[in-house]
């Protein structure tokens, strides 16, 4: 049997050699766990942006209420129906949703950003950073508001990178479709304001993605989303006790992974 | 207050504590990382891969042992960074790498949980400076020459450790009923 001697330490964790620490800039490190997360300080707001691109066609999609059927015309936008997508073009999203963009700080304390592909694209002062970025963070907040009538985003405890509205048929069920990063999806009957409830209804959402992921689960009620919970799972199906009577509509929410495909989808009521 | 406190305070998902084991081991794992990648990653995918690395502690604070939270970070570390390469398509050379081992239903016990026991015997029982680089070379992927710089020796006497080094693991595999053959040593 041939092994390698390194591969012989794949299932190890007990070694810490001694090394001498390489600098790294331990703001920026924490801002980015933070933000996987789902965190939001004031210091993450320079980080916590849309990609150039990626900020255009969600401004796009929201404007017009796009469900993300479009995809194989625009770039990725956070939301996709899967169906007519094929396995090509689900890889292109992925591979898509997992680009990040860069920055560099210099001597002087000017950041030079560079998009997926390197490609140098502005520099700024650390001052004038914060200020576009805060600038560019309320133009996508607008435009998340835009893209639904059905919550107040600003009630969220952060504000989703996107919303979409999916309908539910009369059973319950809605269609496949792939989420990403930070961006949410409401459940609701479609041309209705949402499910009249009565307190003590159980809720169940369920739907299946398609390798272990963290989602928040969540409703809506009078324009106001509630706290969410966040389950980590592949199969779910989350319960929400109603707590009063009245009309909700219901979310969920990418907590991790650049995005992921969900199927299966169904909301029920008890 | 201790890392065994803070590790206690992590599995209670307390931010704060997050926060101090990454002041704390960032520049770490940073090392780990950029060791491991030879300097074929970009700063930004290495940042990007230690902010990883303290979100897998995140979600797994509970498995970890009061003490052992440095190498459970530099284990993790060395796989996002093996990771990465693999997503640029880049192969680790590493020279005198290989064991032919045989024994009876080799394929079937030799699996990796084993492995990884053998390994550690053989790497705790080495003495220094044979451990620290056979660590170096085998868990770090670092060059003889990076070695021989790093630890400011000449490059004869680390091939010399490491020749040590993995004599040392045969005799602790044929001590375990396994044959190793001589070729490679």
């Amino acid at each position: 049997m041939k092994i390698h001697i390194s591969d012989m330490f794949n299932k190890t964790s007990d070694f810490a050699p001694d090394l001498s620490e390489e600098k790294i800039r331990k703001d920026a490190v924490r801002n980015k766990v933070l933000k996987k997360l789902g965190q939001d300080t004031a210091e993450t707001k320079k980080i916590h942006r849309l990609k150039k691109p990626v900020f255009i066609a969600a401004v796009l999609a929201a404007a017009i209420g796009v469900c993300g059927f479009a995809y194989a015309y625009v770039r990725w936008a956070g939301f996709s129906y899967t169906e007519g997508l094929t396995e090509a073009d689900k890889e292109a999203i992925e591979e898509q949703a997992s680009r990040t963009s860069s920055e560099e700080v210099d001597a002087e304390g000017n950041i030079t950003y560079f998009d997926e592909e390197g490609n140098e694209t502005m520099t700024m002062t650390e001052e004038e950073a914060e200020k576009y970025w805060e600038q560019m963070e309320a133009e996508r907040n607008a435009a998340v508001q835009e893209s639904t009538d059905k919550v107040d985003v600003y009630t969220f405890d952060t504000v989703p990178q996107g919303i979409t509205e999916v309908f539910t048929d009369e059973t319950g069920v809605f269609e496949d479709f792939m989420l990403g990063y930070q961006y949410a999806a409401l459940f609701c009957p479609e041309n209705s304001e949402g499910y009249a409830l009565t307190a003590g209804d159980t809720v169940t959402v369920s739907l299946t993605a398609k390798e272990r992921v963290g989602i928040e689960f969540g409703y809506i009620l009078k324009g106001v989303a509630s706290e969410s919970e966040l389950v980590w799972n592949t199969d779910f199906s989350y319960d929400m006790k109603i707590p009063e009577d009245g009309v909700y509509c219901f979310y969920i929410r990418l907590f991790s992974d650049p995005v992921v495909e969900l199927s299966n989808g169904k909301l029920e009521i008890s | 207050m201790d890392e065994k406190k803070y590790l206690a305070r992590l599995f209670d998902k307390d931010e704060k504590a997050l926060i101090w084991f990454i002041d704390r081991y960032a520049a770490y794992v940073s090392a780990v990382i950029k060791r491991v990648t030879r300097g074929m990653a970009p700063p930004q995918d290495i940042e990007e891969a230690v902010a990883d690395v303290f979100f897998v502690l995140w979600n797994n604070a509970g498995q970890i042992q009061p003490g052992k939270t440095k190498a459970y970070l530099a284990s993790v570390a060395r796989n996002k960074a093996k990771m990465l390469l693999r997503n640029r398509n880049v192969a680790i050379p590493l020279e005198d790498d290989i064991l032919i081992i045989s024994g009876d239903d080799i394929e079937q016990k030799f699996a990796e949980k084993e492995q990884a026991a053998f390994i550690k015997k053989a790497v705790c029982s080495m003495k220094q400076p044979t451990r620290d680089i056979f660590l170096r070379y085998y868990y770090l992927y670092q060059t003889a020459e990076e070695i021989a710089s790093e630890m400011k020796m000449n490059y004869s006497t680390v091939k010399t450790y490491l020749h040590r080094g993995r004599a040392r693991l045969k005799e602790i595999l044929t001590e375990g009923g396994y044959t190793v053959e001589d070729s490679y040593f």
